[in-house]
């Protein structure tokens, strides 16, 4: 056990096995304190695997994870992993009075605070199997924030929600993380709503992480990609580059991809003056999806 | 620990299910009470009446017995579906993954369903005994507790049964959900009955056997006294027909089984209990009597073709 350090959670060189099939292969991530870290991959790249040996659902075969603050402390880590663990025949209040007494904590006011916090305060005695995905997925988070965890680990948690769904639990997290300091482990097949919340992120491919990289410099590598179509492209790229782009010409399309924004006008004026006539323009913006793609090749399939 | 048994606790005291089957602890025995006093009352000589309930101690202390420990053969089944049901719903629902994400370890969450479940156990059987001590008293059989000591029988039962709670909480956490556990704990307590059947067919007469043994010999002796017999014969007659000769090879095998378990216990009052409601017959008695003599008498004088086997057969019927 490590305290005081600035990640949160580090997994070093992490293997699990399941019989023959491997599903992590020598996996290693830091997750920095305050982050939110989301986790990237398609569908059995180890996302909900890892998820589970760092909440300590399952040991890992080889390799170890450390944490940055006392993880056997009860309630230190607090988890949605696949589905929120809630007893359906009980109401909300009466789940997280029961995750009180499973933690150890007061049953105070603080149970009907949480559930004001996850937009469940008014649900009074309808039992948690009636309840909407969307609220069960909020019941779940708010047993899993009892507590104040230190990390929160949420595994596809807005799967299956529809877009009002979607909103509330993105900012439930973003008010988790800013108001309470909460950091928060997250993995989504919904890669535009990720790229939203996440601070970092891990691509998970084949049982490894291939690339860490946060938010910023995800957007510094990605950002707006212009496609410009040019009978004269060989005087094109110089205007584009002088008008602080960064040009390039793929002679296989017959397209100059520039990177960067740019004012329409003023480079078709330009261009026009060089004698190199834009004959289509069209914009590209690199997401978080189109990175994925390209870092693991094909399909995105997330 | 305390915190998941407080967990649990809190959840058994919740379940409806838990107190259905203490309601039924609690009015079963009772019905159970007044149906036998209802029966032993009955008289059917002269159309159907009640007659005034007149019962020895050992029949007092063979219904209090009977009714009482009636929980372990009454109980498991509901025990099973309960446990099963109890437990299914903490992995249907995800709630033991929620507790080992907390940090409780596998072996405390798994020891928090053992002892609560026995707790839940052993507090429904007491309600039942409780129950049937008090539908005895008030249905006017009467309550004989033989000195308190079938208090330590008591405990023995629960033991018992508590050893079936503990198959069906590690059969309900081994299984992982409700439907398989549930079936496989119901056939146990079914088939536990019937096993229990199937010792107490070998054993219950055994107590019996030792109290005929007993009267047999000094009507041998009796004999002995009056001529009909002389001394070798008698020995001859007690020695080739012993206890074992009687119960067989089923007592031989079971006997240790009956002695330290419930069955054995009910075998006890039972013997005691049927002895008594017997010997009580005067009829039956009188009738036993003339066979027994009718055929000394013919075996004795060489009258008829009776042999001694007759005697030996006459002697069983006692």
């Amino acid at each position: 056990m490590a305290e005081n350090t600035d990640f949160i959670i580090k997994v070093n060189e992490v293997t699990k096995d399941y019989g023959k099939f491997q599903a992590l292969k020598s996996m290693s991530f830091t997750v920095p304190k305050g982050s939110i870290y989301g986790l990237v991959g398609r569908n059995g790249a180890g996302k909900t695997t890892i998820m589970r040996v760092i909440s300590g659902l399952q040991k890992p075969t080889s390799g170890t994870v450390e944490y940055g603050f006392d993880h056997k402390k009860l309630g230190n880590v607090g988890a949605l992993v696949e589905l929120p663990s809630i007893y359906s025949n009980q109401t909300a209040r009466e789940n997280l009075v029961y995750q009180y007494i499973n933690l150890g904590l007061k049953i105070d006011g603080s149970i009907e605070e949480n559930l004001q916090f996850v937009g469940l305060g008014n649900t009074g005695s309808k039992k948690a199997g009636k309840f909407s995905l969307g609220m069960r997925q909020r019941l779940g988070i708010a047993m899993a924030m009892s507590g104040n965890p230190e990390v929160l680990i949420l595994d596809e948690p807005i799967n299956g929600l529809d877009p009002q769904g979607i909103i509330q639990i993105r900012d439930l997290l973003i008010k988790l993380n800013k108001e309470r300091g909460v950091t928060i482990i997250i993995s989504s097949h919904i890669l535009s709503e990720l790229s939203k919340l996440a601070t970092d992120f891990a691509f998970v491919e084949g049982g490894r992480v291939v690339k860490e990289i946060k938010a910023e410099a995800l957007e510094d590598a990605g950002g707006l990609v212009t496609e410009f179509y040019s009978a004269n492209p060989d005087k094109l790229v110089p205007v584009l580059n002088a008008k602080g782009l960064t040009a390039t010409y793929d002679s296989s399309t017959g397209v100059v991809y520039a990177k960067g924004y740019f004012n329409l006008t003023n480079v078709v004026l330009a261009a026009n003056e060089a004698g190199a006539n834009i004959a289509r323009v069209v914009p590209r913006e690199t997401d978080l999806e189109t990175y994925f793609v390209k870092l693991v090749g094909g399909e995105s399939n997330v | 620990m305390f915190k998941l048994l407080g967990f649990e606790f809190r959840r058994i005291f919740k379940s409806i299910f838990f107190w259905i089957i203490a309601g039924f602890s609690v009015i079963w025995p009772v019905l159970t009470a007044l149906l036998y006093r209802a029966i032993l009352s009955l008289d059917l000589s002269d159309g159907i009446r009640f007659k005034e309930l007149e019962l020895g101690t050992e029949d007092v202390r063979y219904f209090t017995w009977m009714i009482a420990v009636a929980f372990i053969t009454e109980l498991p089944k509901f025990i099973a579906l309960f446990t099963c049901l109890h437990i299914g719903r903490d992995y249907s629902d995800g709630i033991i993954r929620n507790k080992i994400i907390s940090g409780h370890s596998r072996i405390a969450i798994y020891g928090s369903y053992i002892v609560t479940q026995m707790a839940a156990t052993v507090c429904l059987c007491v309600i039942y005994i409780a129950s049937a001590l008090f539908g005895v008293a008030v249905s006017g059989i009467g309550v004989d507790l033989n000195g308190g000591e079938m208090f330590a029988r008591f405990a023995t039962a629960i033991v018992v049964f508590l050893v079936m709670t503990v198959s069906f909480t590690v059969l309900a956490v081994i299984f992982r959900r409700r439907a398989l556990p549930l079936i496989l704990c119901i056939l146990i307590a079914l088939s536990s009955n019937a096993v229990a059947s199937v010792i107490g067919y070998f054993n219950t007469p055994g107590k019996a056997c030792d109290g005929y043994l007993e009267v047999r010999n000094e009507n041998y002796e009796e004999l002995v006294e009056l001529g009909y017999l002389d001394d070798d014969t008698a020995d001859e007659l007690i020695e080739k027909k012993d206890k074992d000769a009687y119960m067989g090879i089923g007592w031989k095998i079971f006997h240790p089984v009956y002695v330290v378990s419930p069955f054995g216990f009910e075998g006890d009052y039972q013997a005691g209990g049927v002895t008594s409601l017997i010997s009580n017959s005067i009829e039956y008695q009188k009738e036993l009597d003339f066979s027994t003599h009718f055929i000394t008498q013919s075996f004795m004088l060489g009258y008829a073709s009776a042999v001694q086997k007759d005697r030996f057969d006459a002697d069983i019927l006692r």
